[in-house]
C-alpha cells in the first residue's frame, strides 16, 4: 500500500539532507525524508561511560563495518588503502565527525584554471559565500575572524581552547614564521540556540553528550520537524523509481520490520554521502537507465575523492593535557595550501593540530609501537608516554581521477538484502609526493614546538572520512551527473545535494562546504519552482 | 588441572605480574583490582587457558622477578599468550578511577563534569597577521 505522496522526498537525514528539508521548509511544499538510521540519544553516549575509549572501538566505531549496527551497511574497501568511515542515523556522520569546520578556498574552485590539474567548479566561491554564512549561524560555528588564508568572513562564536597542546604547537609554527589559526569549529563555545557550551569532553568522534558539538539532529532538524517536514527513520531505501518518461517518481524502502514499502514523489534528492549515493544510484537501474540512474555518462561512483591523510605525532617531555578539549579541533596550519611547483607536486594540504591520547589509546599505541613493555618496567614507560604526545592529521587534496570509484559489489548484502559498495581506490603519484612532503613539514614543525621523538603513519588507514566527487557538478552532462545548481543532467527532477557533487576535494574537511551546496541548491530550487523541469 | 579457584588466582597473579603494583605512583596491580572478572573469558579462554595451565599452581607465590621469567619463556611457546590478555587488560585497567586519579586525572568519564583549559593567547598570532592575505584570488 503506498504512502501518500509527497513534494519533495529526500533520501538521507545527514549534513546535507538536513540543511536541504530546513531550507525547502519555508515553501510550504510536503517534504518527506527517509532515513535509514533512528534518532540517537546523547545521553548515552561513550564519554558519559569511563569506558569511552573501548566504545568508540567497538559499538561507536567510525567503520561501519566494525560497528555492524542494524541501522548500518558493510562496505568492501578491503582493496583501498583508505578504509571509510560513516554513521547512520538522523545527523549521519556528523554525529561521529571532528566538527572541523573550514570552508574552501577560492582558489579550490578553479584547480585546472590556476594548476592545469583536476577540472574546474561549475560555480565559485562568491557563489558559495551567502550560502557558508547561513550555514556558520545555522551550525553555530566558532573561531577567529581575520585569517589570513581565506577572504574575509564573519563567525558566530569565539574559538575552541587552544589548551597546553595548542599554545605548544603554536610557538613551534612561531618559530618556523608558519601560518597557523585557531580552527574553525562546528562546536557552540557558549551556549547557542539551545544547545550548552562545550566542556572540552575530548572524544568528540563517539558523539557529544554535551550536545556543544553541531550534529545535525540538534541544529538543522528540531527546526525543519517544527516547520512541518517529515522525518521517517529506519527506513532504508532499496532503490529510486522512476516513471515511464524517465523521470523519478519515488522510491521503494524497506521499514524497520524489514517490511518492503512504497513512496512517491514529486522531486527526489539524494543526499546519502559519497558512498551512499552512487550505491543508491546505480542499485537503481531500470529498463531506461540500464546502467544506473543518472549515469548516462558512466561517472557516478567514478572519480571517487578521499583525502589522503597522514598522522605525526611527537613525543614532548613535559605534560601537555591533551585529554582535555575537542579531540579533532585546534588550530589549522596552511602554510602548504596552494600551489608551489617548486614543491614537486600540484595543490596542497593542511596541518590539524590533535589533542593528545587517552589512558587507554596511550597502552595501545605504545603497545603495537614496541615503547610500552608489561611487566616491572611498565609504569616506568607509561610514564614517559602518557599525556607526553602532540601530533597533527595532515589533509592531502586528492585529485580526481576515474578509476578511484565506488562500484557494487556481487555478493555483499545489506540486512535488506540490498547489494553493498565495493572501493575501488588507489593513491595517485601526486598525492604520494605531497604526503611525504607533508610527514617532513610535520616532524619539522614539531620538533620546533619542542618534541624530543617523532612517529609518522602515511597514509592513515582509517582516514575516510571524506567521500566526495562520484556524481560530480558540471555544465556538460557527458563529463558529469548534475549541473551546476546540483539537477541531474539525465533525470530533470533528481537532486544531489552531498560530498558526490564536489569537483575536487580541496584540503580541507568537506562538511561546511557540503552543507553550502545543499544551501545552495535548495535555494535555486526555490527560485525556479515555475520552471524547474525545463 | 587447577579448580576454578585456584584458576582465577592464577589469572589474578598473572595480571599483577603483566601491570605490577607501583607503590612510588600509587598505581595499583592490575590482578588485585579485580579485573580477571572484566575479561571477556568466553573470547580469550582458548588462547589463554593453555598458557595457564603451563603456568602451574605455584606461579602465584612466586616473586615478582621469577613470575616475569615465567612468563616471558611461556611467549616463547605461545606467541599468542600475553598480547591477547593485554590488549583487554589495558581497556580495563586505564579506564580504572584508581589508576585515572594515580595518573593525575579526575576518577570519572569525561561528561557531565568536563574540564576546565587554559585561556586562549592569541597574542601569539602577531607574526601571522603581519605576514598579510595569503590566498589566491581566483
Amino acid at each position: 500500500m503506498p504512502h501518500d505522496p509527497v513534494d519533495v522526498l529526500i533520501i538521507g537525514a545527514g549534513a546535507a539532507g538536513a540543511a536541504m528539508a530546513w531550507s525547502l521548509s519555508d515553501t510550504r511544499m510536503r517534504i518527506l525524508c527517509l532515513e535509514q538510521g533512528d534518532w540517537m540519544d546523547p545521553a548515552r553516549y561513550p564519554s558519559t561511560s569511563l569506558d569511552w575509549e573501548s566504545q568508540g572501538m567497538g559499538p561507536m566505531s567510525l567503520s561501519p563495518n566494525t560497528r555492524g549496527r542494524v541501522e548500518d551497511y558493510p562496505i568492501n574497501d578491503g582493496d583501498s588503502p583508505i578504509r571509510i568511515s560513516n554513521f547512520n542515523a538522523v545527523g549521519g556522520s556528523t554525529i561521529l565527525y571532528a566538527a572541523h569546520f573550514p570552508r574552501l578556498h577560492p582558489s579550490d574552485f578553479r584547480v585546472k584554471s590556476l594548476d592545469g590539474v583536476g577540472d574546474d567548479w561549475p560555480i565559485d566561491y562568491p557563489t558559495l559565500e551567502p550560502f557558508y554564512a547561513d550555514n556558520d549561524r545555522m551550525m553555530g560555528t566558532a573561531g577567529l575572524e581575520g585569517d589570513p588564508a581565506y577572504p574575509p568572513k564573519k563567525v558566530p562564536l569565539p574559538p575552541v581552547s587552544l589548551g597546553k597542546v595548542g599554545h605548544t604547537l603554536a610557538r613551534g609554527f612561531d618559530r618556523l614564521g608558519w601560518h597557523w589559526w585557531p580552527s574553525d569549529s562546528a562546536i557552540a563555545t557558549r551556549d547557542y540556540e539551545g544547545r550548552a557550551a562545550c566542556i572540552n569532553l575530548g572524544p568528540c568522534i563517539t558523539g557529544c553528550a554535551q550536545g556543544a558539538k553541531a550534529s545535525t539532529d540538534l541544529t538543522y532538524w528540531p527546526a525543519a520537524v517544527r516547520a512541518g517536514v517529515e522525518l521517517r527513520t529506519r527506513s532504508r531505501v532499496r532503490e529510486i523509481t522512476v516513471d515511464e518518461n524517465g523521470l523519478a517518481n519515488g522510491a521503494l524502502y524497506y521499514d524497520a520490520e524489514g517490511n518492503l514499502q512504497e513512496q512517491r514523489a514529486e522531486i527526489v534528492i539524494v543526499a546519502c554521502n559519497g558512498v551512499g549515493t552512487p550505491r543508491l544510484l546505480l542499485n537503481s537501474a531500470s529498463k531506461q537507465f540500464p546502467d544506473g540512474l543518472a549515469n548516462r555518462s558512466g561517472l557516478v561512483g567514478r572519480n571517487l575523492m578521499f583525502h589522503p591523510y597522514a598522522m605525526v605525532t611527537g613525543l614532548f617531555h613535559e605534560p601537555l593535557e591533551g585529554y582535555k578539549g575537542p579531540t579533532g579541533c585546534c588550530l589549522m596550519s596552511q602554510e602548504f595550501y596552494e600551489t608551489d611547483p617548486a614543491r614537486g607536486f600540484s595543490r596542497g594540504y593542511s596541518f590539524e593540530i590533535l589533542r593528545g591520547r587517552g589512558t587507554v589509546a596511550t597502552a595501545l599505541t605504545g603497545m603495537s609501537s614496541g615503547a610500552l613493555p608489561w611487566g616491572a618496567d611498565h609504569h616506568d614507560a607509561y610514564e614517559k608516554l602518557f599525556d607526553r604526545t602532540a601530533g597533527m592529521v595532515i589533509i592531502c587534496e586528492d585529485l580526481p581521477e576515474e578509476c578511484n570509484r565506488v562500484v557494487i559489489d556481487p555478493e555483499l548484502l545489506d540486512s535488506d538484502g540490498i547489494p553493498c559498495p565495493r572501493i575501488e581506490y588507489r593513491l595517485s603519484d601526486n598525492s604520494l609526493a605531497m604526503l611525504d612532503h607533508a610527514v617532513a613539514r610535520g616532524r619539522e614543525v614539531l620538533e620546533a614546538s619542542g618534541a624530543h621523538s617523532t612517529t609518522a603513519i602515511s597514509p592513515l588507514p582509517p582516514a575516510g572520512w571524506h567521500l566526495m566527487g562520484t556524481a560530480r557538478m558540471g555544465r556538460d552532462p557527458e563529463r558529469s551527473v548534475v549541473n551546476e545548481w546540483g539537477r541531474c543532467h539525465d533525470v530533470k527532477n533528481l537532486f544531489i545535494v552531498d560530498g558526490s557533487i564536489f569537483v575536487t576535494s580541496g584540503a580541507v574537511n568537506p562538511t561546511n562546504t557540503i552543507q553550502a551546496l545543499s544551501l545552495y541548491v535548495a535555494d535555486q530550487i526555490k527560485q525556479r519552482l515555475d520552471r524547474l523541469f525545463d | 588441572m587447577p579448580d576454578q579457584a585456584e584458576q582465577e588466582a592464577l589469572l589474578e597473579a598473572v595480571l599483577d605480574t603483566l601491570i605490577p603494583p607501583c607503590e612510588e605512583r600509587g598505581m595499583p596491580g592490575a590482578g588485585a583490582l579485580g579485573l580477571a572478572g572484566e575479561l571477556p573469558r568466553d573470547e580469550l579462554g582458548p588462547v589463554i587457558d593453555p598458557g595457564l595451565q603451563a603456568l602451574g599452581a605455584d606461579f602465584a607465590s612466586s616473586s615478582l622477578e621469577a613470575r616475569q621469567a615465567r612468563l616471558e619463556a611461556l611467549s616463547g611457546e605461545q606467541p599468542a599468550f600475553v598480547p591477547a590478555l593485554l590488549f583487554h587488560l589495558y581497556r580495563c585497567y586505564y579506564a580504572q578511577p584508581a589508576v585515572l586519579e594515580a595518573l593525575g586525572m579526575p576518577g570519572r568519564p569525561p561528561h557531565p563534569e568536563g574540564y576546565a583549559m587554559e585561556e586562549n593567547d592569541l597574542g601569539l598570532l602577531a607574526a601571522v597577521r603581519a605576514r598579510g592575505r595569503q590566498y589566491r584570488d581566483a
